[in-house]
């Protein structure tokens, strides 16, 4: 039953900047299962976000492996990172990162367009999205026409509109009031019991409890994996 | 506003880079539109160095078949007797005289005056007088006026020129004046005025217009209208007078500025159009660096503004630099404008107006001055206000696009636009003079230029006035030239065509009765050697052409061309049959066709030429001919070796105008070229502006969008989908400026329809042409910065600030 959506074997990323050497990662290992909430924590500057990004194949690592779906995806072409991340990947962004120009519509169906799937496809995919995350009445709005709360409910609904095998997520709530994080970490919560994959980084305590294991990161390594008793408190 | 200018004055010298291109880019726009303005300047206030020349009309006499015909001098006598016109009127025609130097022998120009022109032009002379009345007659002693160039040059102005004697073509002459420096009137750079009184007997025949036109300076309240019916009425009564000589004859007046630069209006406007699209152009650019700036400074502005500073201080700021960046521009577009207006001087003809009265004067530096100060109003205002107008907020909180960011997209996307508009009608324009000067070399002028010199040559004075002994002489010097190693054919005529001038002669074709007065016909009348159709390349279609053995004593024979003989003998053949030339005792003289040949364009690809007939220059040896050699060699090679040969043949007798015949091909097309070669560079210029104003935008775009770019790669958006979304833009703002200057240019280019040759205004291939010019230049300017945009790594352009 607990299929291995992705697992990390000794991965490192080293920056190289002015000569100096940041060890962002340094020897990172961790299996994610299919279904699996896992967040991830650890302070400032150890190394969340750039694992994050290694795990959305936005960057690669500088050595060890990565195996999504069972498939070294470490060393993959440019062309062909861009079709995983489009297929495979939902990001979900801090900032929320919806484009200022585009609609709501516009924005959710943007990963739909670059798949190359036919407009009648694409319409249905992003109603359902739409509605899922509660923002069907909003298609036509432009992003800066939204609260912020409602904003990452539109990047939500982007990330899930082409059902990826993961859903990422880099501190979603750190832009939020708390009643607004609230309500898009019980968005994610019932995402997760429909089924879906999620990894995401936050260092707040009561959202970390959200998910059903937590990873704690520090200075480049995983120092602690932790399993809530009940994951629904 | 002093520290505002201070601190603008820092800041600029903080970015060397953005102000060397900034003021660089002005500097050519403001001296582009200087300099061509020195020549509307020109045009519009002072096209020549005469006192009110807006007071002074041209005239000369006009027939159905002649309608730029010279004045007879009886009926110029009578016209200022009865005109109540003009304050002064005066004859004239252009003269050149064999000048004995104190080394050699050498033409110079000059003219003759009836003394009244004087008054009439109203210029003084510096030194002396100007001849009067009493030396304006025949039989008296002969006195000349000088120029102030030849004073200088042959008696090194000394004062003591007045009394001096001066041997022109075989004459003495008293020299009684020196005219200015800068009176130069005819156009041909003349050197010394002799009167035509001297030589009035011999020109007392109305039927005969030996080349003079007139001059009057008009009175108070009358006008080049007024002038002309006046005149016009003088002439009706002297068709009634002399209905022999004077039938049909009628005034054709026009102001003396329209006759002197009227057909060069149209070429300066559109150079100056053009010059101003550059200008246009170049603000452009500078507006879109300043905005540019504006955006990446927003932050600085925010600060200041959250620290009390007002809008209007916002905007003096921003406005103290653009102060600058014009001022800086203004001073090297002055430079730029001198070396603009130079430049174009060595493409003019040197005796032009456009060259003799073009300076850089006050009225040039102050509208240097004044397009320097409103394009910087213009450009500066624009980031000013947009650049003041920010919402604190946003520019201060972090990872956000600036409003102020959005507002300069759209105006800088606009003004690139309409760069792309103004830079297709640049390279329209010049695409059809283009065009244009290809097909006029490549049309078929009736004789092949190439591999050919000519020179002047002529036998003045009581000297020559047998034409036997002008016969020989010409004998010897063909016999002479013939002998030049390389000169395969040596030929006379008169007059060398392309050179402006031509004969014209009544006549009747054989058996026809006179149609009277006015309403005989008329043809080009020329004098030709043996080798004249050979050297020339001219076809010879029937018959033969001369054989150098006519005899002055025998039957005349002529050879004509090919509008003659379908305009004469339409469906008959002509040789053998005979026109009847004559004067004022009828058409008693028959000339006997014995060849036919090519027409020839005499006047230039495109001018109206009439029917033309040649005669063997022995029956008739005209006092003045041209000389042309053909060469397998280089032609210009040839003319020391002429020279030589010539000065054999007849020390005394000075060569002149020695030039290959495509020289003077090219001067037919002069402003022709002269526009292609403004255009182009305008065209060039703007086309270089243009494409950096593309990439320029281009890039800000991409630096505004590297966040968005960011997101649609980490959705899985492909370097090629990125590439193509930042192409797209840039081909879009080129796009819509190509449809917008596609409209503009099909308006504009009507405008020049008087300056084309062979190509509509509206030439679909030109257009097509330079709108995939366009869109090339477009695609080179936006490949880079669209580049850039795929080498974005989402990593870091995702990361909150
Ligand atoms: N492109 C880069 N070049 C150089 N160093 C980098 C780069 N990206 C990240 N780092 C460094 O790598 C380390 C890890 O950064 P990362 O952004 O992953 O931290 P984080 O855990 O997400 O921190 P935070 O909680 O503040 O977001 C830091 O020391 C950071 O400075
Ligand atoms: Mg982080």
């Amino acid at each position: 039953m607990s299929e291995s959506l992705i697992k990390l074997d000794a991965v490192t990323k080293v920056f190289l900047t002015d000569e100096v050497e940041t060890h962002a990662l340094s020897g990172i290992h961790m299996e994610i299962t299919k279904g699996e909430y896992v967040s991830i924590a650890g302070p400032s500057g150890c190394g969340k976000s750039t694992l994050l990004s290694i795990l959305g194949l936005l960057d690669s690592p500088t050595d060890g492996t990565y195996l999504l779906n069972g498939r070294p995806v470490q060393h993959l072409s440019l062309p062909e990172r861009a079709r995983i991340r489009n297929r495979e990947i939902g990001f979900i962004f801090q900032s929320f990162n919806l484009i200022g120009d585009l609609t709501v519509y516009e924005n959710v169906e943007l990963p739909l367009t670059y798949r190359g799937m036919p407009a009648s496809e694409r319409k249905a995919a992003v109603t359902e999205a739409l509605e899922k995350v509660g923002m069907g009445h909003r298609a036509k709005h432009l992003p800066s026409q939204l609260s912020g709360g409602q904003q990452q409910r539109v990047a939500v609904a982007r990330a899930l509109a082409g059902k990826p095998a993961v859903l990422l997520a880099d501190e979603p709530t750190g832009n939020l009031d708390s009643k607004n994080g609230d309500s898009v970490m019980t968005l994610l919560a019932e995402l997760h019991k429909q089924g879906a994959t999620i990894v995401m980084v936050t260092h707040d305590a009561r959202f970390a409890r959200h998910a059903a294991r937590t990873i704690h990161i520090f200075d480049g390594r995983v120092v602690q994996e932790q399993v809530e008793s009940d994951p629904t408190r | 506003m002093l520290p505002d200018l201070k601190f603008a004055l820092r800041s600029l010298a903080k970015s060397p880079g953005f102000t060397a291109v900034a003021i660089l880019t002005l500097a050519l726009g403001i001296g582009a539109n200087a300099g061509v303005f020195s020549f509307l300047n020109t045009l519009l206030r002072r096209p020549l160095p005469l006192p009110a020349v807006h007071e002074l009309v041209f005239f000369g006499e006009h027939s159905q078949q002649v309608p730029n015909m010279s004045v007879a001098y009886p009926n110029f006598l009578d016209w200022r007797q009865r005109q109540k016109s003009f304050a002064a009127m005066g004859t004239f025609r252009g003269q050149s005289f064999n000048f004995v130097g104190p080394a050699e022998t050498e033409r110079i120009n000059g003219a003759q005056f009836t003394h009244d022109l004087w008054p009439a032009l109203g210029v003084r002379p510096q030194l002396g007088r100007w001849f009067g009345a009493g030396d304006d007659q025949p039989g008296v002693a002969r006195t000349a006026v000088i120029s102030g160039a030849f004073w200088q040059r042959t008696f090194g102005g000394r004062a003591d020129v007045l009394g001096q004697k001066l041997t022109l073509s075989g004459e003495i002459y008293e020299i009684i004046g020196v005219m200015p420096a800068d009176f130069r009137f005819p156009s041909n750079a003349p050197d010394v005025w002799v009167p035509f009184g001297l030589s009035a007997e011999q020109n007392m025949n109305r039927g005969n217009h030996p080349g003079l036109y007139c001059i009057g300076r008009l009175k108070p309240g009358a006008t080049v209208a007024s002038a002309r019916a006046d005149l016009v009425a003088i002439a009706r009564q002297l068709e009634t007078e002399f209905p022999q000589s004077n039938t049909g004859n009628s005034i054709s007046l026009e102001s003396l500025v329209d006759r002197a630069v009227g057909q060069q209006r149209t070429a300066v406007w559109v150079s100056f159009g053009a010059a101003f699209g550059v200008l246009l152009i170049a603000c452009a650019n500078v507006a879109n660096l300043l905005l540019a700036r504006a955006a990446v400074r927003a932050r600085e502005f925010a600060v200041r503004a959250a620290l009390g500073a007002s809008r209007t201080q916002l905007v003096r700021l921003v406005l103290a630099e653009s102060l600058l960046l014009g001022l800086a521009g203004t001073a090297l577009g002055l430079l730029v404008g001198y070396g603009t207006m130079q430049g174009i001087k060595t493409l003019i003809p040197a005796g032009s107006p456009f060259v003799t009265q073009t300076t850089m004067d006050a009225s040039v530096f102050g509208f240097a001055v004044l397009i320097g100060v409103g394009v910087t109003l213009v450009f500066g205002l624009v980031p000013a206000l947009t650049g003041s107008k920010i919402n604190l907020n946003e520019a201060l909180a972090a990872g956000t696009r600036s409003g102020a960011g959005h507002v300069s997209t759209r105006w800088r996307s606009l003004l690139v636009s309409g760069e792309f508009a103004l830079t297709l009608v640049l390279l329209f324009t010049s695409g059809l003079m283009m065009r244009t000067i290809y097909n006029l070399y490549r049309a078929d002028a009736g004789l092949k230029t190439d591999h050919l010199i000519t020179f002047g040559y002529v036998m003045p004075g009581r000297e020559w006035t047998d034409a036997a002994k002008r016969a020989q002489l010409l004998d010897r010097a063909l016999a002479r030239l013939r002998a030049i190693p390389g000169v395969t054919h040596a030929a006379l005529t008169n007059p060398l065509p392309l050179a402006g001038g031509g004969n014209q002669t009544s006549f009747l074709p054989e058996g026809l009765p006179d149609p009277g007065p006015g309403k005989r016909f008329s043809t080009e009348n020329n004098a030709a050697s043996r080798d004249y159709f050979a050297a020339l390349r001219i076809p010879l279609l029937h018959g033969r052409t001369f054989t150098d053995e006519e005899k002055a004593d025998e039957p005349r024979v002529c050879v004509i061309d090919t509008k003659f003989a379908e305009t004469h003998f339409a469906g008959r053949d002509p040789l053998g049959q005979r026109v009847m030339f004559g004067g004022s005792g009828g058409f008693t003289l028959p000339l006997t066709i014995v060849g036919v040949v090519g027409h020839v364009q005499n006047y230039g690809i495109g001018q109206d030429t009439r029917v033309q007939l040649y005669s063997p220059y022995r029956q008739v040896p005209p006092g003045n001919v041209s000389f042309v050699l053909r060469t397998s060699l280089d032609p210009a090679a040839l003319a020391a070796s002429l020279r030589a040969a010539m000065r054999e043949v007849e020390p005394t007798l000075p060569v002149f105008a020695v030039r290959t015949m495509d020289e003077i091909f090219d001067t037919t097309v002069t402003n022709q070229r002269i526009m292609l070669t403004l255009l182009s560079v305008f065209a060039g210029l703007a086309l270089l502006l243009a494409a950096i104003g593309l990439y320029g935008v281009l890039t800000y775009i991409v630096s505004q969008r590297t966040r968005e770019v960011g997101i649609r790669l980490a959705l899985g958006a492909t370097t090629g989908a990125v590439r193509s979304l930042m192409l797209g833009q840039g081909l879009r703002l080129a796009a819509f400026g190509l449809g917008t200057g596609l409209l503009a240019s099909l308006a504009l280019a009507q405008l020049m329809g008087s300056l084309l040759y062979g190509v509509a205004p509206h030439d679909p291939l030109s257009l097509a042409a330079v709108s995939l010019v366009l869109i090339v230049i477009g695609l080179f300017a936006s490949w880079l910065p669209s580049h850039r945009a795929t080498r974005v790594n989402p990593v870091e352009a995702l990361r909150a600030e």
